[in-house]
């Protein structure tokens, strides 16, 4: 349901647009983060506030993979498959999330809670291979922290915790990573410290020149 | 014409070519008769260059360039066949054969397919890609009439962009992206525009095909007629599909002025008019209550001998006439001629919207401007009228004209299709157009918010006028009309401060309660407010029907000849004729149905349809009830005499459109066996009447219509040629070409309205516009 609240701010992003479709993204983004997903009265509901017809708003919809139309659980994991995190070895990670959570990808798990997906290049070839859970980065993930992850999630039970319990590590990047709760990890431990290693070096390097 | 532009020269191929700037290479090659392919390019839409079928090669670029993008620049040198260009093809439509499927045998395009025409001509003979097509589930519904199938499409978004762009209705859009893109709806979004059908021949593939088509016939089998469509006031030019005497579609052929090469699904599709079941087939006879088959012989007799005894008895006056909107110029020429001439009497008349006639010939009721004025004016209003539904293809003109920012107000009792897109909408109670138009001519009056040379020519009749209303003012009548008195002042202002506005009002709102008025309200407040004369200024009506306008030309009015001209003046035509012609005005529609005559002969109209409960009980009490009818309709069965008649695909002869085009219809196909067409039947009445017409065909008639009435004088059908010719044509010479020349700007003026167009203005004061009898 499109409160009118809703409606407020919906009204609030298209006047900050020269050109009221323009708004379409972020009054899109709006509604789906109001229900969850993209419902037909959202598209409505976005398409009078742009003043555009609903048809075109629906294509828009089904042309960025950021929008869906389907119901999903909770907490929404998105691996990427893309080549960085190909080369480091994300279909291990895939495979066993697929496995412990009882889902294929691009499924919901039957109590609502979990959905796993494949994402295209999320960014952070950095840090590969990296994941998403419900927008939120970790990096240099293995199966193991998969599973710290995944065991933490579930121990939680509510996807709102997420937010106070994972916050983010500075680490110099500016991004939260799994291994920081997992520092008993000796690989990642020795793959952060060469890290750390090279940005000292590099720093050093640029006071030389 | 506006200012001579300077030619850019380009060589395309070797050759030559000047076109103005802004001109598409596409189009520059297609002026030298060279074949650039093309898909998603469409010449009525703006360019995408999605497809990419349209390479080309200008020297100093160093990769093809699309054609359908690229504008002419100063000698720019273009090759459409080198080795770079016909690669360049190779490679597209091999993608684009990635996906298809191998259904050309059995798909309803094949024959009449881009796809399979540009392969053959420029494609690769042969792919790489020898793996699996993609497969969906076909065809799709993706409206009542249109189905889809994807696995034939290309995406080249015409069909989209002709929603969103051109019809602006809900319809198709592209969904999802990449390898994945199809053509889809939205489920809240219905395709149900009435433009749909254009997506099907707008296609260049099999992807979109029309319901009613589908596995009926292979495009070779048909043929193909150029004619006009008769399903409306518009007259969008067709080609009519026959395939073994049954019409399967009308197809568009494009004419710039009035249709730019769309056509409503109603034009396109709609049928039964001609192939129904339903119609007669052969002449049925009243006998002992019942009708009965007869022959033609006999039918024709019976008119006949029925028309003198009912003559005899109770003199001519005794007889009526009502034509019909929906034949051809000829035929209803013909009927009048058979009623004034042959049985004596000015009892004419048809179905028609109520214009007051004016004195001296004059043309009140006249679509001053034309359809395709409509894109260059600043406003449009529409009063009480339903484009949409009644006259589609100016709907969609109206769209253009929204997408250029004219500004358009929808001023009608019910909400329309085009308020979406509407500047303003002003609603009323049904049956208050009059009330409504009266209250903005006198919101002008009254501010005042008259310009112009003619409002200054006249101050004192304006003064008069104003006077006249002010007991009527514009909060009265809003009051009255249950509409908004601010918005109406507003528009008001806004039509007085146009660029150019053009008033439009429906024929039919003239019938209503208010509506004596309507047209002459609307008329002066044009007048006034200096909207007129001018293209993408002006007024009038929108017909009802396909020749509305030519019935009235045709003089099937009870006190006024054909091309207008009064009784009094009828002695030129009585000598043509030969005949001595009545001078006293007629008894008009409602009076003959009112029981005032004894027999009426009803040709392609249906008034029992319209008729209050008393005018059928007067119908059914006549002498004598002949009707030429397709079907047993309403009124024919209480004929005496039904003749069945054929449609307009059946036959030859003239339309005139709601903006005074006239345009040839031929006939596409047999008639219906038992069937003649209206001309005949009449010839056939008047020649067992004894009065010796010789017509052999339409043509004949239409050479008469050219030397006897005003307005056609000059006429041929030669000269009207593909595309018709709006009149008033000169009242003389043809040019060289054989083409008539118009009399000044088609565009008519205020003279021309006011005396008709033979301009026989005597000189005295100007005066406003008023209904005949009616005291200044």
């Amino acid at each position: 349901m499109i409160g009118e609240e809703v409606q407020v701010r919906l009204r609030e992003i298209v006047s900050r647009y020269p050109s009221a479709r323009s708004a379409m993204l972020p009054c899109l983004h709006l509604v789906q983060e109001e229900q969850g997903y993209i419902t037909p009265e959202g598209i409505i509901a976005v398409a009078e506030a742009i003043g555009a017809k609903p048809d075109e708003v629906e294509s828009v919809v089904t042309f960025y993979s950021m929008y869906t139309e389907e119901p999903k659980g909770r907490c929404v994991i998105k691996v990427c498959t893309s080549i960085a995190c190909y080369l480091r070895g994300c279909d291990d990670v895939l495979a066993h999330l697929e496995q412990r959570l009882g889902i294929r990808k691009g499924e919901t798990s039957s109590d609502g809670r979990f959905t796993l997906e494949a994402a295209e290049c999320l960014a952070a070839c950095g840090m590969a291979p990296a994941m998403q859970v419900n927008g939120r980065f970790f990096e240099n993930v293995t199966t193991e922290s998969a599973d710290t992850l995944v065991d933490y999630l579930v121990s939680a039970g509510d996807t709102a915790a997420l937010t106070s319990a994972w916050q983010p590590v500075s680490d110099g990047r500016g991004m939260a990573t799994v291994s920081r709760l997992d520092a008993a990890n000796p690989a990642v431990e020795a793959v952060e410290a060469a890290d750390t290693a090279d940005t000292t070096a590099q720093q050093n390097g640029a006071h030389e020149r | 014409m506006g200012e001579q532009q300077e030619l850019v020269t380009i060589t395309i191929d070797g050759r030559e070519v000047s076109v103005p700037p802004g001109t598409l290479l596409w189009e520059a090659a297609r002026q030298l008769d060279i074949e650039i392919p093309i898909y998603c390019y469409h010449p009525k839409m703006d360019p995408l260059g999605a497809c990419r079928m349209c390479f080309v090669e200008v020297k100093g670029m160093p990769k093809p360039m699309t054609a359908c993008t690229t504008t002419v620049t100063p000698n720019m040198v273009v090759s459409t066949d080198s080795p770079m260009v016909k690669k360049s093809r190779r490679g597209t439509l091999e993608f684009l054969l990635i996906n298809h499927p191998l259904d050309c045998p059995i798909c309803d395009k094949g024959g009449e397919c881009d796809l399979q025409d540009f392969t053959l001509r420029h494609g690769p003979g042969g792919t790489r890609f020898d793996l699996y097509k993609r497969h969906y589930v076909k065809p799709i519904a993706v409206s009542d009439r249109v189905l889809l199938d994807r696995e034939r499409c290309i995406a080249c978004q015409r069909c989209v962009r002709f929603c969103q762009d051109v019809a602006m209705e809900n319809g198709l859009v592209m969904m999802e992206r990449g390898f994945k893109t199809e053509v889809g709806v939205e489920e809240d979004a219905p395709f149900d525009s009435i433009f749909s059908g254009n997506v099907v021949e707008m296609c260049p593939v099999g992807a979109l095909t029309a319901k009613s088509y589908r596995f009926v016939t292979r495009p070779w089998e048909l043929k193909r007629t150029a004619s006009v469509c008769g399903q409306c006031s518009v007259g969008c030019n067709v080609l009519v599909d026959v395939r073994v005497n049954k019409v399967l579609r009308q197809y568009s052929r494009t004419n710039d002025s009035i249709d730019e090469g769309f056509l409503c699904d109603r034009g396109r599709w709609n049928t039964e008019l001609v192939n129904s079941p339903q119609r007669l087939r052969t002449p049925l006879i009243r006998r002992n209550g019942a009708l009965e088959p007869a022959t033609w012989e006999e039918a024709l007799q019976l008119v006949a001998q029925r028309l003198r005894a009912v003559a005899s008895t109770h003199g001519a006056s005794a007889i009526g006439g009502i034509g019909s909107t929906h034949t051809t110029n000829e035929e209803a020429y013909l009927f009048q001629k058979l009623l004034r001439a042959g049985l004596g009497t000015n009892n004419v008349d048809h179905f028609h919207g109520r214009f007051p006639a004016m004195e001296r010939n004059g043309l009140p009721w006249v679509w001053t401007d034309s359809i395709a004025g409509l894109e260059k004016a600043s406003h449009i209003v529409l009063l009480g009228t339903d484009t949409y539904n009644r006259q589609p293809i100016v709907d969609l003109r109206i769209r253009r004209a929204i997408r250029k920012g004219t500004r358009v107000y929808v001023v009608t009792p019910e909400p329309s299709r085009l308020d979406r897109l509407a500047a303003g909408t002003i609603r009323y109670n049904e049956g208050q157009t009059g009330a409504v138009s009266r209250a903005l001519l006198s919101a002008v009056l009254s501010e005042p918010l008259t310009r112009g040379d003619f409002a200054t020519k006249r101050a004192a009749s304006v003064a008069a006028l104003r006077d006249s209303l002010a007991h009527t003012n514009t909060e009265a009548l809003a009051a009255f009309a249950g509409a908004d008195a601010t918005a109406l002042r507003a528009l008001a202002r806004e039509i007085a401060q146009a660029d150019g506005a053009v008033l439009l009002y429906d024929e039919m709102a003239t019938r209503e309660s208010t509506g004596e008025t309507l047209a002459q309200d609307v008329l002066q407040l044009a007048l006034l407010t200096d909207n007129f004369g001018r293209p993408g200024a002006g007024t009038g009506p929108l017909m009802e029907d396909n020749n509305s306008l030519g019935a009235r030309d045709m003089g099937l009015l009870p006190d006024q000849l054909p091309g207008y001209r009064m009784l009094a003046d009828g002695a030129a035509l009585a000598q043509a004729w030969g005949m001595t012609l009545p001078d006293t005005a007629g008894m008009d529609y409602d009076a003959m149905l009112a029981g005032g005559v004894r027999a009426l002969y009803v040709m392609g109209a249906d008034p029992a349809r319209h008729a209050t409960p008393e005018q059928l009980a007067q119908l059914e009490a006549l002498d004598l009830l002949v009707v030429q009818e397709l079907f047993l309709t309403e009124t024919a069965k209480r004929a005496t005499v039904v003749l069945p008649a054929v449609a307009y695909m059946e036959k030859d002869g003239t339309f005139t459109n709601t903006e005074r085009a006239v345009q040839v219809v031929r006939r596409a196909m047999q008639e219906l066996p038992g069937a003649r067409a209206d001309w005949q039947i009449l010839i056939g009445v008047a020649n067992a009447l004894g009065l010796g017409w010789r017509y052999g065909s339409p043509l004949e008639v239409l050479a008469e219509i050219g030397r006897l009435v005003p307005l056609y004088a000059g006429i041929s059908r030669r000269g009207l040629g593909a595309e018709g010719v709006r009149w008033p044509f000169s009242a003389g010479e043809s040019d060289a070409t054989g083409k008539p020349t118009l009399v000044g700007s088609p565009h008519l003026t205020w003279t021309m309205v006011e005396h008709g167009v033979t301009g026989n203005g005597d000189g005295a004061e100007p005066a406003l516009p008023r209904a005949h009898g009616e005291q200044g």
